[in-house]
C-alpha cells in the first residue's frame, strides 16, 4: 500500500487496467457457467487472472530497480512503444482494410518483436559498461555491486521491451 | 461463440503476455550478452595490439 501511495498516475491506470482484465475473465463465469466444472476451464481462469496479478507487481517494483538510471528505463520504454507503434500501424491497416507494406502475419510480428528486443538488450548492456567504468572512475559511486546492477539491467530491460 | 470469446480473452490474457515476456526476456539477454561479449572482445583485441606495439 505504501508502495501504491508513492506511485505516479500512469502507473495506476496500467494497474486499473489490468484489474479490468482480471474482472473480465472471472466474468467469463457468467459466459459459460460449465467452465466451473472443468479442470481446464478453472485452469485456464486462474491462469488469466494470476497473469494479472504479475503483471501487476513487475509494474508496482519494476520501475523501483531504474531508480537511479532512468536512462537504462528510457531505453526499454522506448524500444517496447516502438514495436507497439509498429503492431498498431499494422492493426490499423487491416481494419482500414489496405494492403499495403510487408505483411503482418506471425513470422513477421514475432521476428519483429524478437529483434526489438535484443536491440533493447544491446543498448542497455552498452549504456551500463559505460556507467560501470565511470564507476570504476570514481565519477559515479553507486552502493550495488555492478555484477548485481547488470543482472537485474538485463532482466529489467528484457521485460520493459516485452511490455 | 462463447467458446470461441473465451479462449480469444485466454489468448489476449494469458498467452500473449507470458510469450511476450519469455521473448522479451531471452531477446534482451541475448542481444545485451553479444554486446557485452563484442565490447569486452574488442578491448582484449585492442589490449593486445597495444602491448605488440
Amino acid at each position: 500500500l505504501n508502495a501504491l501511495r508513492h506511485t505516479p498516475e500512469v502507473q495506476h491506470l496500467f494497474l486499473l487496467v489490468l484489474t479490468g482484465n482480471a474482472v473480465l475473465s472471472l466474468l467469463g463465469l457468467y459466459v459459460v457457467p460449465s467452465t466451473l466444472g472443468a479442470t481446464a476451464g478453472l485452469d485456464a481462469l486462474l491462469g488469466a487472472t494470476g497473469m494479472q496479478v504479475v503483471l501487476a507487481l513487475l509494474a508496482l517494483f519494476g520501475p523501483i530497480s531504474f531508480d537511479k538510471f532512468p536512462y537504462t528505463m528510457g531505453i526499454s520504454l522506448g524500444f517496447g512503444a516502438l514495436f507497439a507503434a509498429i503492431y498498431l500501424g499494422f492493426l490499423a491497416r487491416d481494419f482500414a482494410g489496405l494492403s499495403l507494406g510487408s505483411d503482418d502475419g506471425l513470422v513477421t510480428l514475432y521476428t519483429l518483436f524478437a529483434g526489438v528486443a535484443l536491440l533493447a538488450g544491446a543498448a542497455a548492456s552498452v549504456r551500463s559498461r559505460r556507467l560501470r567504468s565511470m564507476t570504476r572512475s570514481g565519477a559515479a559511486p553507486i552502493g550495488i555491486s555492478s555484477v548485481r546492477r547488470m543482472g537485474r539491467w538485463t532482466t529489467f530491460t528484457a521485460v520493459g521491451a516485452a511490455i | 461463440l462463447s467458446a470461441f470469446l473465451l479462449q480469444d480473452l485466454q489468448g489476449a490474457l494469458f498467452f500473449h503476455p507470458v510469450l511476450s515476456v519469455v521473448i522479451g526476456s531471452v531477446g534482451g539477454v541475448v542481444g545485451s550478452s553479444l554486446a557485452s561479449g563484442s565490447a569486452t572482445r574488442w578491448r582484449r583485441l585492442h589490449q593486445l595490439a597495444s602491448a605488440r606495439v
